[in-house]
């Protein structure tokens, strides 16, 4: 299945310029204007769960981003420094 | 002449300690000590085979096979990973494009690249110092589905001939880093098909470079999920060590961590 026109664009963006991801908060229909998104895409990126997220085509990888970034990871997060302060 | 004097794989991921420590300790344990083992083979070089998490690359432009070919490596950061940079090693990355499309098979260019989680939570523990140099070779599955096993297989059997006809003495360490069974922004996130991994690895123990090449993606995308299909850069590793036999490191199958967790040492014999 092929994402909606212009998510993966989209998120792709995101990862290239982090300065524009807390739009996805503050203002994502300012982001979802910029990239063409249907108004069917809009409402599951604003409030899908990761499964809803998947269905639509959007790629796994993209699905994890896509949520951090809406505040919604599917994974607690924790401090790597548990681990590599002890290397 | 060059050689390849260690050959190791480990899954490229951590995850929250809590509720499950003692399955974390032992994982980090075993990741720390095939860090120690790496450095006591003294190596000039370590050649991380992965996958990238689409950090550095996109759909729009597929690179199943890719390296980095820059002198240095600022690293992306993102799992909150240091950004220390990392030195490369450019001779032997564009050396061994050239070898390998000489031979046929293409292996982009990764040049700018951030190295992202799949390279830096196993070398940032292999080399917590960051001095020996390295390359990242990128087996990138996310470009499903491509690349296979059995380009795989042709990937390292390349790797081989390439490092062991260096001019120099060059002693390389190769780490495979990925896997096991897991998805990642699915339904079954959180899934992990222990029997999957046993049996993978056991293929693995026994240096089975056939039974290795012969899986199928789509096969592994079904019972080990998008995240599974990492385990290619196990068989590049494998396939660069023929007739090696595995000893396991670690395995823990953790759900809390959505991943099936392994590490494991090829001794050549």
């Amino acid at each position: 299945m092929t994402a909606p026109p212009g998510v993966h664009a989209l998120i792709e963006h995101l990862v290239r310029c982090p300065e524009e991801r807390a739009l996805v908060k503050t203002d994502p229909d300012a982001l979802f204007a910029r990239f063409g998104i249907g108004e069917e895409a809009r409402a599951v990126l604003r409030q899908g769960t990761r499964d809803e997220l998947s269905r639509i085509g959007i790629h796994g990888n993209y699905v994890i981003k896509w949520l951090i970034w809406s505040g919604r990871p599917t994974l607690p997060f924790f401090a790597m420094s548990h681990f590599f302060d002890r290397r | 002449m060059g050689s390849i004097v260690g050959a190791f794989a480990m899954s490229h991921q951590l995850g929250a300690p809590d509720g499950v420590e003692e399955q974390s300790e032992r994982v980090f344990q075993g990741m720390r000590e095939i860090g120690r083992r790496i450095r006591a083979l003294e190596p000039s070089l370590i050649v991380v085979v992965t996958s990238d998490h689409l950090n550095n690359f996109s759909l729009e432009a597929p690179a199943p096979f890719a390296i980095g070919t820059a002198k240095e490596f600022t690293p992306l950061g993102d799992m909150g990973l240091p950004r220390d940079p990392i030195p490369g090693s450019p001779g032997f990355a564009e050396g061994f494009q050239t070898f390998a499309r000489s031979r046929g098979l293409s292996v982009a260019t990764a040049d700018p690249v951030h190295p992202d989680h799949g390279v830096m939570i196993p070398l940032g523990i292999t080399d917590p110092e960051r001095r020996i140099p390295a390359v990242p070779l990128y087996v990138n599955t996310v470009f499903y589905p491509e690349p296979g096993p059995a380009e795989s297989r042709r990937l390292g059997e390349l790797l081989r001939a390439y490092a062991e006809g260096l001019p120099d003495d060059a002693r390389v360490v190769l780490l495979g880093a990925g896997g096991l069974s897991h998805w990642v922004g699915m339904p079954q996130e959180g899934t992990i098909n222990e029997l999957w991994d046993r049996q993978f690895l056991a293929d693995m123990l026994k240096g089975d470079i056939d039974a290795l090449a012969a899986r199928d993606n789509s096969e592994i995308l079904r019972v080990a999920g998008n995240g599974g299909l990492e385990v290619n850069a196990w068989i590049v590793i494998a396939a660069a060590m023929p007739g090696a036999r595995g000893e396991i490191l670690f395995y823990e199958a953790i759900p809390e961590w959505a991943t099936g967790m392994a590490g494991m040492e090829l001794h050549a014999v």
